[in-house]
């Protein structure tokens, strides 16, 4: 991988490192605040925050080890992101965990196959309803018919 | 020989006829079915259907399928989950060869040599050699998982709490050496996975850690929704960056038996293969991976003419094949005797198990041996079937390679979400998955594998517990890691492999491994 990979000018040196490191600091941080209120070691017997800050110690240190190298050693640069397709991946990720409930697998899957369909380009409407419909059919045979699994099928407003 | 009758006692539980009410309801119809068998080759089958699928490694096939087995009995289960997993394998190896996209990092090295055979209009001595390879790789394996799992139960039995924490560490150390890329970022990697672990309930006082007040996260991160985010979800979401260039071998695929001359140059490497891959598949941290890579550079190195490989030598599918399958059943030891995962799929299958009420570690097999029995003799029975049923239905892998991409997505995605939401019912876990996805995504964007973290996160609660017992039996004293022999010994292996995983020299040799 090493050859092809450009790298970027500019005082960091590395800003994939760099960013990743400021990243995985922030959760360290984050954590660790969060962890404030948690019980520490009584004696030598460990208290519920001991390990978790432990941990978090070993990200934070870890992470900012990371962020120094970025300034040293040469890397890549950052990747361009297309947000095409991410977004409409977690919005039909995210659509499906909010309806399941009241809208039922019948109309969920159907929303989730097209909205997760539109991250590609060649989205093509006709085809992706038809397979929309037939997936989710196949979906609503196979969990709570064939395999009884309690997910709901249709909306709550229609029982 | 004992090995052997046990061997035998697991076989008469797959084969096993058990009375089933096949028309449930109204007419109660009962008739005697082999049921354990029926399910392993569903198994095997279903596996391999998806794990066809390009881009749909082992860990997404399980995590989606997981669902199907909550209704079985814990022995059913287990053996269809094994059968899933190598049915996978083979699904991922059928992919390399014919559309020269590895299912799964394993199957990188097949596509090498695999997809040129394929394209000199051998794609089925090369099938046939992969899926016969892998099937003597996995009779030895079996064998091998019989052999080991008593001596290695009753040493796990003597392990004291500070041995196994010590054990996990070099299994951790293991996993930061064998992945992509910078040592520092791996171990990072790990940290945050063991950050992750500990959110939920504290063990002892109940006391809610990094739950941020959600109710949902008192009983921790479902590993499931870490694994289907992190590896598939983002995996997802990287292949869509990249414009498909899919080269299905169309040609009719003929000649399924491969020639003499292919035997005779495959009997070795496959006998290599089978070794390398068992070996490197007991260690923790993921060694299995290493196996095919391995293989590769040993029958290249002592090839008569290297300048075959990567056009089409046959040696370069056999051998890797029959490691990867090697590997991937002798993972399943430190699982079922030490109850440590050593990699992502066993990381799901312990999950899995905790499902159906069983704890994985030594116990498993004096408590349960007819599944601990079960499941080992379902792996040959599997292998088995695999080896006859997939040669037949080649044409249909073929056809199912053809559906686009721009279609299958959307069905994974689904499929996944299914199967998260089944794990709890809980929509919740859906929308964890999510943001999982989104992490996974950033990190692999940054040059982090996701890989570590999932390991660290599976053997965080275990190394706390653990840690905590060691430290109070030990009435604080951190030497109680040097001075029980054991413990020491994992130590000195951990400190060593890191040392060397840092030393520059190594790390460009490393480096060479994984570009080969």
């Amino acid at each position: 991988m090493a050859e092809e990979t450009e790298t970027s000018k500019g005082m960091i040196k590395s800003p994939q490192d760099f960013i990743g490191g400021l990243a995985l600091l922030a959760i360290s941080v984050v954590a660790y605040v969060a962890m404030s209120k948690l019980g520490s070691m009584r004696g030598f017997s460990f208290g519920a925050g001991t390990v978790p800050r432990l941990f978090c110690m070993l990200l934070g240190v870890l992470s900012v080890i990371i962020m120094a190298s970025s300034f040293t050693n040469r890397g890549p640069k950052l990747e361009h992101i297309p947000w095409r397709g991410p977004v409409f991946i977690l919005a039909s990720v995210v659509f499906f965990g909010l309806a399941i409930r009241t809208l039922g697998l019948a109309i969920t899957g159907v929303i989730t196959v097209l909205l997760s369909g539109l991250a590609v380009d060649d989205f093509k409407i006709g085809e992706g309803v038809i397979f929309a419909v037939v997936i989710t059919a196949f979906c609503a045979f196979l969990f709570p018919f064939a395999l009884g699994q309690p997910i709901p099928l249709w909306p709550t407003f229609i029982n | 020989m004992d090995v052997f009758a046990n061997l035998w006692g697991g076989l008469m539980v797959v084969m096993k006829f058990v009375p089933v009410d096949i028309a449930p309801g109204a007419a109660s119809f009962i008739i005697p079915l082999p049921v354990n068998i029926l399910l392993c080759l569903m198994g095997a089958l279903i596996g391999t259907l998806i794990g066809v699928l390009p881009g749909v490694g082992p860990i997404a096939t399980i995590a989606m399928l997981l669902p199907i087995t909550y209704k079985l009995d814990p022995t059913g289960a287990l053996i269809m989950l094994a059968g899933i997993y190598y049915g996978a394998q083979y699904g991922g190896s059928t992919t390399a060869i014919l559309v020269n996209i590895p299912g799964e990092a394993t199957s990188v090295v097949t596509t090498l040599d695999g997809h040129q055979m394929a394209k000199q209009g051998r794609a089925g001595s090369a099938l046939a050699i992969a899926a016969l390879g892998s099937f003597f790789a996995g009779c030895v394996a079996t064998v091998i998982i019989a052999v080991l799992g008593l001596p290695l139960t009753a040493l796990a039995l003597k392990f004291g709490p500070a041995d196994y924490f010590s054990l996990m560490v070099m299994g951790l150390i293991f996993a930061v050496a064998l992945a992509r890329g910078s040592v520092v970022k791996a171990l990072a990697m790990v940290a945050l996975g063991l950050l992750l672990s500990t959110i939920g309930s504290d063990l002892e006082s109940g006391e809610q850690r990094l739950t941020f007040g959600l109710l949902e996260l008192a009983d921790g991160i479902e590993f499931a929704t870490l694994a289907m985010g992190a590896i598939g979800f983002a995996e997802i979401m990287r292949n869509l960056e990249n414009p498909e260039t899919r080269d299905v071998v169309t040609g009719k695929v003929t000649g399924l038996w491969p020639t003499k001359d292919d035997f005779r140059q495959s009997y070795w490497p496959i006998l290599r293969g089978t070794a390398i891959g068992s070996i490197l598949g007991i260690l923790p941290g993921n060694g299995a991976v290493l196996g095919p890579f391995a293989s590769y550079t040993i029958e290249k190195k002592i090839a008569k003419d290297p300048s075959r490989f990567g056009r089409g030598a046959i040696e370069g599918v056999a051998g890797p094949e029959a490691a990867n399958n090697a590997g991937a059943q002798t993972s399943f030891i430190p699982m079922l005797t030490l109850g440590i995962p050593p990699n992502a799929v066993m990381a799901i299958m312990v999950g899995a198990m905790t499902i159906h009420g069983i704890v994985p570690g030594p116990q498993i097999m004096t408590k349960q041996p007819e599944l601990f029995w079960g499941m080992i003799a379902s792996m040959w029975v599997g292998n088995l079937m695999l080896l006859i049923i997939n040669l037949p239905l080649i044409g249909l892998w073929v056809k199912l390679l053809k559906v686009p991409y721009r279609l299958l997505f959307p069905a994974i995605l689904l499929f996944c979400c299914i199967g998260v939401y089944s794990i709890n019912n809980q929509p919740f876990d859906v929308l964890t998955t999510g943001a999982f996805g989104l992490l996974g995504y950033f990190l692999l964007k940054n040059g982090f594998e996701p890989a570590p973290m999932l390991i660290a996160f599976v053997l965080g609660k275990l190394m706390e517990e653990k840690l905590r017992q060691a430290m109070l039996i030990s009435r604080g004293s951190m030497w109680v890691f040097v001075e029980r022999p054991l413990s020491l010994g994992f130590m000195i292996v951990a400190i060593l492999l890191l040392v060397f995983a840092l030393l520059p020299s190594i790390r460009s040799k490393r480096d060479q491994v994984f570009t080969e």
